[in-house]
């Protein structure tokens, strides 16, 4: 990776109060996002990925909140910053979010462009008129027709309202995006179409991209780097190749071999068992070990550190206690097999 | 965009229901046994007066005459006169509806804004204790049947603490005292304030519950709403959030109105009762009792009306503010 | 004994008044036989659903009918329809939402039993939780939905169609909201019990990448028309519609050497209300032609493969084999009336 690191995590931690006490959405969590650079963050539901997203633009609930680490932003912490603060510095202007299920974030009563105008009088000294035409260019660049930036959004089909919800990002020039799930409810022809203009984007802009998402494939088609979340904990995080060619997690190498692959429609896949934990308190534990075929008793006791796990790749890191030795030291398809013969 | 298609359709439904509600009135009254014919032979006429008497009602002539009459008297507001008194329906019923509607129209408003503004706070503040026992006071006002939530007040403002007359509109012989004025003034008088202001707050604690319930869970169904969180996350400052879930908000609420406003014409019939206001319920209880039908048949299809007319101004409303109502690519 | 659905169907909502219906289902025939899977591919708003609610028989067809074992439902009586109630069972997409969240699991299970008169022993339902893999099954009986996870609760719904012992299930979108980890055991079991328990299944999906775990033969559906069917093997290698080979070549590849194209496809599916004659893909279709304005017949390319598109048949020489085709399909929906 070339350039300064825009976006750092620091060993984050988010905890929502609940009546039962502090759940622990997200624990020390550690990537880094440079300019240009898109960056994939995976996990199932419930692992926490969509915490961390809304964290990072103060979006979270208000039962959530930072209990420990740090948010910088080209190299200043944001973590702490008030709303006021975020709305000035930091929201639109130079972090945008595109929220999961997006066609239900567009208001109805608004048509697309006095939304635009909102947004942009909040954070900007643009005129209107300035606003509207950053706000068609991006219509143009998402293939929307420009003409029909005053348009309500029922007026748009879920495809279009999706687009639509992308321009709105991207119209003040953020320096990243997060888009969370962003077509989810869509089918796999559009969802293509989007992706496609996401890729065009990077063209055109240099703004970096955090995807978040369950879907892997979209990260390997898509993205530079990728971070894996389990239970609130990053499992893996490195460059995708990396990642693909060397897993050094036990979750990331076998949720890898879940996902279907079309052009081996016969291919087995891979189950994992049993669900994630709900973390409350301090998670000082692997939040895999109850699912993983490896795990020991060691894997329960302590939290298990990101450490670098590659020798040819500095970024490569992974959260095992186990990781050299099941990956490196055997064949993990081998010691797969085994295990899972001893249990039958 | 079709939005002005939209209101010329509302429009003209409105015309057209308008005339089947007409029609209907027309064809209960007709289908109702005897008429007023009958109540005089009772009361003693003769056949050849009665006669007579029909004549001159016309209600001699075949029914499409009859009804023809009928819609041309209603469109020329010549309704005939009232079987008790003589004088001009419309005469007779044009100042009770005035003084339904000064009582009614201000009241609905007044709670209507209050129920709203209640309701939006108690709906923020969802799971509170505030918002648990705030709504215990709206709620039992609003259950109490009209004429004993009125006889209430009446008991303990007027009658224990003295603060207010017990009934009517001015002090008796008031306006005997004035003929020269025009019709409006005596509104404007200490003694119609003083008099106006128990039935008032009657109105408006019986029915502030309707708009505050359904605003409270507006409030709180709004504020979940993808699209809030969206205003949130894009920056919008705290003001500008509150317009927009407040726009969302209302809709429910406005809906509401016209039920609202029938529910106050209906309850405002024994309220007007119990505080001898000279409105229109006060009006019809006295013309059913004395069978006075150009009157009765002339306020029932006042009312219907005001419920119509109140539908169509919510569909006009509605259609302004939400253009997913009004803003349609096709039919 | 063969067990079949044969049937044609279309239906109509009427919407504004005379010229603004949808044909959710236009002209759609299959067949189902004993102990097969057939997999019904396509987009939402192709019609899938409402072609699955008028298998279940909750939809009267506007057109066609639909038989079962020989015998249309239109002319059912009670006893059939009961019969037919028992032996035909749905597995939802939500499993979060279609199992009662007051009932135990093992009242969800009795409940079918009892309404079909069936005798609800503890022997039968703990049979049928073993069958879903839900082990031990004595500590699940009384579980609530609430302590069981997506996965198992889906487990729980497939047990609840497996207990009365149909011919048929019809499973609409069994997967789709499950976590990838959970997918490929669920979806290894549906495979299983189909071929164990020869029960015949009709399964509705809009992923072209897990039907292969489970599907014999796939229909793909657009805009309320089939148009493609073929095995499953053969469809994936060697699409011939230019829709499916849009679908299959949009799948995206979790592997990131691999290089794939994005779609070429512009725009968004049409919309369904007051669609006329025509090829219903021709305003997204690469391959567009003139002759696309009328509607192709389905014509058999291959054993068991037919497409329903102009690029496949010679049109001269069309006009008999049409004939043929026509009655070989029972289409009762006029090919000439469409334009």
């Amino acid at each position: 990776m070339s350039s300064e690191p825009l976006l750092e995590v620091e060993n984050l931690t988010i905890e929502y109060e609940t009546r039962q006490g502090p759940l622990t959405a997200v624990s020390n969590a550690d990537f880094t996002v440079g300019e240009g650079e898109y960056f994939g963050l995976v996990g199932e539901s419930g692992c926490g990925k969509s915490t961390l997203a809304k964290s990072i633009i103060g979006g979270l609930d208000d039962n959530g909140k930072i209990a420990s680490g740090k948010l910088k932003y080209r190299g200043e912490e944001i973590q702490d910053l008030s709303d006021a603060q975020l709305n000035e510095k930091i929201r639109w202007k130079e972090i945008a979010y595109i929220p999961q299920a997006s066609m239900n974030s567009l208001d109805p009563l608004q048509r697309l462009s006095e939304q635009a105008i909102e947004i942009a009088n909040v954070h900007t000294d643009l005129t209107d008129e300035e606003a509207l035409t950053q706000f068609k260019e991006m219509f143009e660049v998402v293939g929307l027709p420009e003409n029909r930036i005053r348009d309500y959004p029922h007026e748009f089909s879920g495809g279009m309202q999706q687009r639509a919800i992308i321009a709105l990002a991207l119209f003040l020039k953020p320096s990243i995006i997060i888009a969370d799930e962003p077509t989810t409810a869509l089918d796999v022809i559009m969802q293509d179409q989007i992706f496609k203009y996401l890729d065009e984007i990077r063209g055109a802009t240099d703004t970096s991209m955090i995807l978040i998402t369950h879907d892997i494939s979209l990260v390997f088609e898509t993205c530079d780097e990728l971070a894996v979340m389990h239970g609130g904990q990053i499992a893996e995080t490195g460059r995708i190749t990396d990642v693909y060619d060397n897993p050094k997690h036990p979750y990331s190498y076998l949720l890898q071999r879940a996902f279907p692959d079309i052009r081996y429609p016969d291919r087995e896949l891979e189950t994992i068992e049993g669900t994630p934990p709900q973390q409350f308190g301090d998670v000082d534990y692997c939040t895999f070990a109850n699912r993983c075929p490896w795990a020991e008793e060691g894997c329960r006791e302590a939290a298990p550190e990101l450490e670098v796990s590659d020798r040819s790749a500095e970024n490569h890191r992974a959260s095992c206690f186990r990781s050299k030795e099941i990956f490196e030291q055997q064949d993990p398809d081998e010691s797969l097999a085994a295990i899972r013969g001893d249990q039958a | 965009m079709a939005t002005v298609r939209y209101f010329i359709n509302r429009t003209l439904q409105t015309v057209l229901l308008l005339w089947g509600i007409l029609t209907f009135l027309f064809l209960l009254f007709r289908a109702m046994p005897g008429d007023p014919g009958t109540l005089m032979l009772n009361s003693g006429a003769s056949p050849e007066a009665v006669a007579a008497a029909r004549a001159r009602w016309g209600l001699d002539e075949p029914i499409h005459i009859q009804y023809l009459q009928y819609v041309k008297s209603l469109v020329t507001f010549n309704l005939g006169n009232s079987l008790t008194s003589g004088v001009p329906v419309w005469q007779l019923v044009r100042m009770k509806i005035f003084n339904t509607f000064i009582l009614v129209g201000p009241a609905t408003i007044a709670f209507y804004i209050i129920g709203s503004i209640v309701g939006a706070v108690l709906g923020s503040k969802r799971g509170t204790k505030l918002e648990s026992y705030g709504i215990i006071p709206f709620f039992v006002m609003g259950t109490l049947p009209s004429f004993f939530l009125s006889i209430i007040l009446v008991v303990i403002f007027a009658m224990y603490f003295n603060l207010f007359p017990t009934s009517g509109m001015f002090s008796p012989g008031f306006l005997a005292l004035h003929p020269e004025w025009p019709w409006w003034r005596p509104y404007f008088t200490e003694t119609f304030l003083h008099h106006y202001i128990l039935p008032f707050t009657a109105v408006i604690l019986r029915y502030v519950y309707s708009p505050l319930l359904v605003m409270r869970t507006s409030v709180t169904e709004v504020m979940g709403q993808d699209f809030t969180y969206y205003h949130r996350i894009t920056g919008l400052p705290s003001g500008k959030r509150l317009k927009h879930v407040t726009k969302h908000a209302s809709l429910p609420v406005i809906t509401l109105l016209p039920t609202s406003m029938l529910q106050a014409v209906s309850g405002l019939v024994l309220i007007e009762v119990v505080f001898n206001w000279p409105g229109i319920g006060n009006l019809l209880v006295q013309s059913i009792l004395g069978r006075d039908y150009p009157v009765v048949q002339f306020v029932f299809f006042a009312a219907a009306v005001s419920v119509v007319l109140g539908n169509y101004a919510v569909d006009i409303l509605y259609g302004i503010i939400d253009p997913r109502v009004s803003v349609t690519d096709d039919a | 004994m063969e067990k079949y659905f044969s049937r044609s169907s279309g239906f109509l909502d009427s919407l504004f008044g005379s010229d603004d219906y949808v044909k959710a289902v236009d002209g759609v025939s299959f067949t189902l036989e004993e102990n097969e899977v057939v997999g019904v591919i396509g987009e939402s708003g192709c019609g899938k659903t409402t072609l699955l609610k008028t298998l279940m028989g909750l939809h009267d067809p506007t057109g066609g009918e639909i038989r079962y074992n020989g015998k249309p439902l239109s002319s059912f009586s009670r006893a059939d329809w009961k019969q037919f109630r028992r032996n035909v069972q749905l597995i939802f997409q939500d499993p979060f939402n279609s199992i009662d969240p007051k009932m135990s699991v093992r009242e969800t299970l009795k409940e079918p039993l009892k309404i079909h008169g069936m005798e609800a022993t503890e022997e039968r339902i703990l049979d049928v939780l073993e069958q879903v893999e839900l082990n031990p099954a004595q500590n699940y009986l009384d579980r609530l939905p609430q302590q069981l996870s997506g996965g198992e609760k889906q487990r729980v719904s497939i047990a609840r169609a497996l207990v009365t012992e149909p011919d048929v299930i019809l499973a609409d979108e069994p997967v789709s909201m499950l976590d990838v980890s959970t997918q490929a055991s669920v979806l290894n079991l549906l495979s299983d019990l189909t071929t164990e328990l020869g029960v015949s299944m009709v399964y509705i999906s809009h992923d072209l990448s897990t039907v292969g775990y489970v599907c014999d033969q796939i229909k793909v559906m657009y805009l309320g028309r089939i148009v493609e069917s073929a095995p499953t093997q053969a469809l994936l290698d060697d699409p011939k519609h230019p829709y499916t080979q849009a679908l299959v070549s949009a799948i995206p590849i979790p592997d990131p050497h691999h290089e794939r194209d994005r779609t070429s496809i512009e725009g968004a599916v049409a919309d369904p209300v007051g669609l006329g004659g025509g090829c219903r893909f021709r305003d997204r279709c690469p391959d567009r032609m003139d002759i696309c304005e009328k509607t192709p017949m389905d014509t058999e390319v291959e054993d068991r493969r037919e497409v329903a598109c102009h690029l496949h048949y010679e049109h001269e020489q069309q006009a008999q084999a049409g004939a043929k085709i026509m009655n070989g399909h029972q289409q009762t929906t006029k090919q000439g009336g469409d334009d």
